[in-house]
Order: structure tokens, then C-alpha cells, then sequence
């Protein structure tokens, strides 16, 4: 499989604090991604330098073959984001009117758009709530709803950021089922989640630590140890590293095995 | 284009959801530049109350586009929405013309009602084709200036605060209610930078009927001097976007 997501040597400072430094990340056409990593490790700041809404001090990105730092807005027609902030649909529209508005940006034709709207929204279990303001939507229907927006174009590749804090345990698994679901049908998925449980059974996982992708793993392969799994990341995301019982690879056994 | 249309659809539909905001904006502009109106008709002489009144209804224009171009980034940072704005194919500039759609709407509503308003109070504007013109081109190259107010205030976000205070400084120095004539040199060497000096000074002869040569020239200058804004204000949008992914501003205010 093709990479479609390319982060070489990819350098990030605010002000004194390095938060990103010589990072090297790729993601292959149809992987699902989680990269992991404690409060304040560079996640979403990696996420937002794949995205094109941050520029690194140094490094190349490059997603889809294009390079994000000078074509960021070409990119954006081919992907989808999400993140965190609730705030980013409009809540005084209706569900029905957030994904048409969007829609209509991201220049899906009207028949189409209408269809897709249906369908992302029967299949998150809102279309019962279209005609709703988002402002009286609960967190989780508004991360369902945000899912949805960022679905409407029919991305390549979806960017998800903490999508799972403040989903009911029923909410959290659906959430993971679908994306599970769009990966299996083609979909490029890279997520950051604290949310470590329920992750499908072909994620990937990359810690992010101390400003370096540190290790990659099969989410498998932790799982299927002998600690509970909360235990395991726990350590890993402290530690960076857990017993070798714990899990199989390390990040050059896990590329070679790849 | 289409983008732009269906983020003016947002905006509009946004507003629809506000009833209330609907008397506020046919109301408030006549009480606003009602009280300039109504001094200038002591002196008994009702072309200068006319007089006035185009130079505050296009002021009122202005007003507006500062509010929704020139804030248009700030209110939806603040609203939280911005930044799913920024993260679709939509530019900039795009955002802020589709922002200037839905003011050039909100004002066509407003000077509506206000012409209605001062009519019953007896101040009567005569309405031809030449000023509806005029409308259209402050729409367009007011439209100009303010995004690059709007670029100014991404750039340097304090920029912002100072919306209301600059948008009466332009006013009182594009002659609203006195002639720029009557200025100062120094004062007078502002005002001509300022697009709205030269629409008000057309709309008064629009106004008494005078021969288009009498504004031609006016019309080349304030052309020359809105399309200069308009590719300053681009280039700063540029700069302000590139400043902003460096910092990782999108979400802030």
C-alpha cells in the first residue's frame, strides 16, 4: 500500500517549548492510525501540521501527494477533519442545515448531498433530530454530527482529534464501529484518542513522547497480553516503554514486520 | 462562487433565527443618523438635510460592512466556527465576500425601512436609478476597504477592539455631515484616502441632479483607490493566513 500521509523530520516550537522535534510519521492508504501519547505530547499539534492548519519550523509533509505546506486549502477537498472543538458546527443551524452548508462548500451536488446527509445521519441515529438547532444537541450527538460533517464530501483520508472524550460507553463503541467500518470499506483513518480500550482490532498505535514518535505497535498485540489494557498504556504513556510480555514489537520490529 | 453563495445562505439563515434582530435592524439606523438629519433642518433648508442624510445612510453602510467583513473573522472565532471555515476548501477571501453578500442584503433592508422613516418624517430622498447605482458601487468597493480592515485586524487581532472608534473617525472625516471641503489641509490629505469621502461627495451630486462629468473623475479615483485596498488587503490576508499557521492562532482571539 501506497503512503499517503508523509511527515519527515518535522520540527514544531511555541515560543521556548519544542513540542515536536525530528518527528518521522507515515500512515498507509487504508491503515487506521491512533497516535497516542500523554496531555501536552504534540498530538494534535501533529495533527494539525498533517492537516495544513499548523506549519512546522521545519520538515516536509505531505498528504496525498500533495505538499501541505504550500497547498494546504487543495488538500482540504480531499480529507476530512475533526476536532475536538464542539464549537465547530454552527449551533444555531439545524443538523440538516450544518451538513447541507457544508456540503455545498465542499461542492457536493445537490442530489448527492442530500442522499449522503440521510445516510450519515441514519447512521449515527440524528435523523430523527435534523430539524434540531445544534444547540440543543448533548456533546455526543454534536461529535456524531461533527463526525457527519466531516464525512460529507466523502474524504480519502479522515482526521480525527479526541472524537471519543465525553461519549457514553454505547456512543464510544458505535463511534469506533463506524469508523472500524468506513476503514474496512477503504478508508484512511488517523485518530488521536485518550480512549484506549475499544480501539478496532487493526489500529495501529504511535506514542507520541518527548516530542518523537517513540514506538508503533499493533493495537492487537497489546491487547492480546496478559495485563489490562488501561494498565498497559498507562505505563507506555508514562514509562514509553512496557514489559516485553506486554507487547510484541518494538517501533524498527513493527516497521520491519510492516 | 457557489461557495460563497451558500456561506451567505448560512449567514442568512443564521439571522432568520433571530426574529427580533429583524425590527432592530429596520429601526436603529434611522435613530442613529436621524439625530444628524434633523439638526440640518434648523437652518430651514431642505437639500441640506438631504444632504446629510445621503452622507449618513452611506456612512450606515460602512458601518455594517465594518461590522460584518471587517469583524467577520472575530465573530466566528468567537463563535467556534471559523475554524471548520478554514479547514474546507474556502479562502479567505472568499469567507469575507460572502460576508460582504449578506451585508449588502442586511443594507438594502435596512436603507429600505430608513428611506420609508425619514420619508414620513418628512425628509424626502428622490430615489432614481443613479442612486441605486451608487448603492451597488458602495456595496462593492466599500466592500473593498473593509477587507482590508479585516485583513489588518487577522494580522494584529488588537486591531480589532478599535472597529467602533475607526468606523465614527471615518465618518466625521469623509465629510458625513461637512463637506470635506471645509477641512484642513492635513485633515483633507486623510479624508481623500478614505473611500467613503468620494461615494458621499457622488451621491450629493447624484443627488442634485448634476452632470455625470461633475463625478466621473471621483468615480476613476475612488475606483483607483478601492481596487489599491482591495490588493493591499489580499496581500495581508496572505501574510496574516502564513502568521497564523506559524502560531497556531485559528482558534483564538
Amino acid at each position: 500500500m501506497r503512503r499517503v500521509v508523509e511527515v519527515t523530520n518535522i520540527k514544531k516550537s511555541f515560543g521556548k517549548l519544542r513540542v515536536l522535534d525530528k518527528v518521522d510519521f507515515y500512515v498507509k492508504e487504508g491503515d487506521f492510525k491512533v497516535i497516542i501519547g500523554e496531555n501536552g505530547s504534540g498530538k494534535s499539534t501533529l495533527l494539525k501540521i498533517m492537516v495544513g492548519l499548523l506549519l512546522p519550523d521545519e520538515g516536509e509533509v505531505n498528504v496525498l501527494g500533495i505538499d501541505v505546506k504550500k497547498q494546504w486549502k487543495k488538500l482540504s477537498a480531499k480529507i476530512g477533519v475533526v476536532l475536538a472543538n464542539e464549537r465547530s458546527l454552527y449551533w444555531k443551524l439545524t443538523a440538516w442545515e450544518n451538513l447541507d452548508i457544508f456540503g455545498g462548500i465542499y461542492g457536493v451536488p445537490k442530489k448527492e448531498r442530500r442522499k449522503r446527509m440521510k445516510e450519515l445521519l441514519e447512521r449515527f441515529g440524528l435523523f430523527e433530530y435534523k430539524d434540531k438547532p445544534v444547540e440543543d444537541f448533548s456533546t455526543g450527538m454534536r461529535k456524531k454530527l461533527m463526525v457527519c460533517k466531516a464525512l460529507i464530501h466523502n474524504p480519502k483520508i479522515l482526521f480525527v482529534d479526541e472524537i471519543l472524550n465525553g461519549l457514553d460507553p454505547s456512543s464510544t463503541r458505535e463511534m469506533v464501529e463506524y469508523l472500524s467500518e468506513l476503514n474496512e470499506k477503504g478508508l484512511t483513518v488517523v485518530m488521536i484518542s485518550h480512549v484506549l480500550h475499544i480501539l478496532p482490532e487493526s489500529a495501529d498505535v504511535a506514542l507520541l513522547r518527548n516530542g518523537q514518535i517513540q514506538m508503533e505497535v499493533k493495537y492487537k498485540d497489546i491487547r492480546s497480553k496478559r495485563r489490562e489494557i488501561y494498565e498497559v498504556f498507562e505505563k507506555l504513556i508514562k514509562v514509553g516503554e512496557v514489559d516485553e510480555k506486554d507487547i510484541l514489537f518494538s517501533r524498527e520490529g513493527y516497521e520491519d514486520k510492516a | 462562487m457557489k461557495k460563497i453563495f451558500y456561506l451567505a445562505v448560512k449567514d442568512m439563515k443564521i439571522r432568520l433565527k433571530y426574529k427580533f434582530v429583524w425590527i432592530n435592524m429596520a429601526l436603529t439606523p434611522f435613530f442613529i443618523i436621524g439625530p444628524y438629519v434633523f439638526s440640518s433642518r434648523i437652518v430651514e433648508v431642505n437639500s441640506l438635510a438631504e444632504s446629510v442624510m445621503i452622507g449618513a445612510l452611506l456612512w450606515y453602510w460602512l458601518n455594517q460592512y465594518f461590522f460584518g467583513v471587517g469583524d467577520g473573522f472575530t465573530e466566528e472565532r468567537e463563535e467556534g466556527a471559523l475554524i471548520s471555515v478554514i479547514l474546507s476548501p474556502v479562502s479567505l477571501l472568499a469567507f469575507l465576500l460572502s460576508k460582504s453578500v449578506d451585508t449588502f442584503l442586511m443594507n438594502l433592508y435596512i436603507t429600505f425601512f430608513t428611506l420609508i422613516f425619514f420619508n414620513l418624517s418628512g425628509v424626502k430622498l428622490e430615489i432614481h436609478l443613479l442612486f441605486f447605482l451608487l448603492l451597488i458601487i458602495s456595496g462593492v468597493y466599500i466592500t473593498f476597504f473593509s477587507i482590508f480592515f479585516a485583513a489588518l485586524s487577522l494580522w494584529k487581532k488588537k486591531i480589532g477592539s478599535i472597529n467602533s472608534t475607526t468606523q465614527f473617525f471615518f465618518g466625521i472625516l469623509s465629510g458625513m455631515v461637512n463637506p470635506v471641503e471645509h477641512f484642513p489641509h492635513y485633515i483633507r490629505f486623510i479624508s481623500y484616502a478614505i473611500p467613503l469621502t468620494y461615494l458621499i461627495s457622488i451621491g450629493r451630486n447624484i443627488m442634485k441632479n448634476e452632470n455625470g462629468s461633475n463625478f466621473i473623475s471621483q468615480l476613476l479615483i475612488l475606483t483607483a483607490l478601492s481596487f489599491a485596498y482591495l490588493i493591499f488587503g489580499i496581500w495581508l490576508l496572505r501574510k496574516a493566513e502564513n502568521e497564523i499557521r506559524r502560531k497556531g492562532e485559528w482558534e483564538t482571539w
